[in-house]
């Protein structure tokens, strides 16, 4: 049971936080990152549109071979991504604690311009210590 | 539970067959024009937009995955769901993508797909002499015995209702 990353999306798709927790998951160039999360936030609208019934969402779960990718979009529009294994448990909870912390430590942080790429410690820190409470 | 879709692309990206079985397709729908997607130009997505949007999703979503693997292992895309539906993937060794929408609390169906494309794609497409080796643009499978096999054993599946 590990969470792998989390990545977090502004609302125009620009990857604003990357961060590795295992050292399972193998790591990509810094330009790949920004890629990914460029697609992963077209996918996101895209699927939306494809749905057989009205009025689906965006993607919520991604399951591979090895990895789940969960996805939770906030009403402000920034998307936090997390890879875990595929038997995770208490997965919505972790995706809202990882918003209680972005919005305590980044949000309320007055040197933090929105948008823009997450520079602070005490979010590392903090994030850092909650996952280590449920890995 | 509900099986909406299948999707088989070939290798070259385009589409050989589709069947539906529940759902309405988008444009047809009166209630998906909510105010968020009157405004937006693609707010009624033709069938042929449709299938290009599935195969463009699929297709970032496999790629995605193999970039990200874990300890080096090949990693392959299977599903992904969203609040309405849920989309499984299997892409045997062909090179052909198998794609079916089902709705959300279906379990995983790569069992399904695989025995729809060893025991129907192959036995009625592939060694029917007189199928195309490479379909052309806008052509499709349209061997009755596939057609009618496929929608026997996807009728019969105990996720269809």
């Amino acid at each position: 049971m590990t969470v792998h990353s989390l990545y977090i999306l502004n609302k125009a798709g620009g990857l604003i936080y990357q961060r590795d927790f295992s050292n399972h998951i193998n790591r990509l160039s810094s330009n790949d990152y920004l890629v990914l999360a460029g697609t992963f936030h077209s996918v996101h609208a895209i699927t939306t549109r494809i749905s057989p019934v009205p009025g689906s969402s965006g993607i919520t779960t991604m399951e591979t071979d090895n990895f789940a990718l969960h996805c939770s979009q906030t009403l402000t529009g920034i998307k936090f991504l997390v890879i875990s294994d595929l038997r995770q448990p208490m997965i919505d909870a972790i995706l809202k604690m990882c918003y209680q912390l972005f919005a305590d430590y980044v949000m309320k942080n007055p040197f933090y311009q929105i948008d823009m790429p997450v520079r602070c410690e005490l979010f590392d820190i903090n994030l850092a210590q909650y996952l280590q409470t449920i890995a | 539970m509900t099986i909406y879709n299948l999707y088989i692309f070939d290798r070259h990206c385009s589409c050989i067959f589709h069947r539906q079985w529940h759902g309405d397709l988008p444009e047809v729908t009166a209630s998906s024009t909510t105010a968020a997607t009157r405004l937006s130009p693609l707010a009624t997505n033709s069938h042929e937009d449709n299938v290009k949007l599935v195969f463009g999703s699929v297709f970032s979503l496999r790629n995605m995955t193999q970039k990200l693997t874990l300890d080096g292992q090949t990693n392959a895309f299977v599903s992904f769901q969203t609040s309405k539906y849920k989309l499984h993937y299997y892409e045997p060794l062909s090179g052909i993508k198998m794609v079916m929408l089902t709705d959300p609390q279906c379990t995983n169906l790569k069992q399904v797909l695989q025995q729809i494309y060893a025991g129907l794609y192959v036995e009625f497409v592939v060694k029917n002499p007189l199928s195309p080796l490479e379909y052309l643009e806008g052509e499709q499978i349209d061997n009755e015995f596939f057609v009618a096999g496929l929608d026997l054993f996807v009728r019969g599946l105990p996720v269809f209702e």
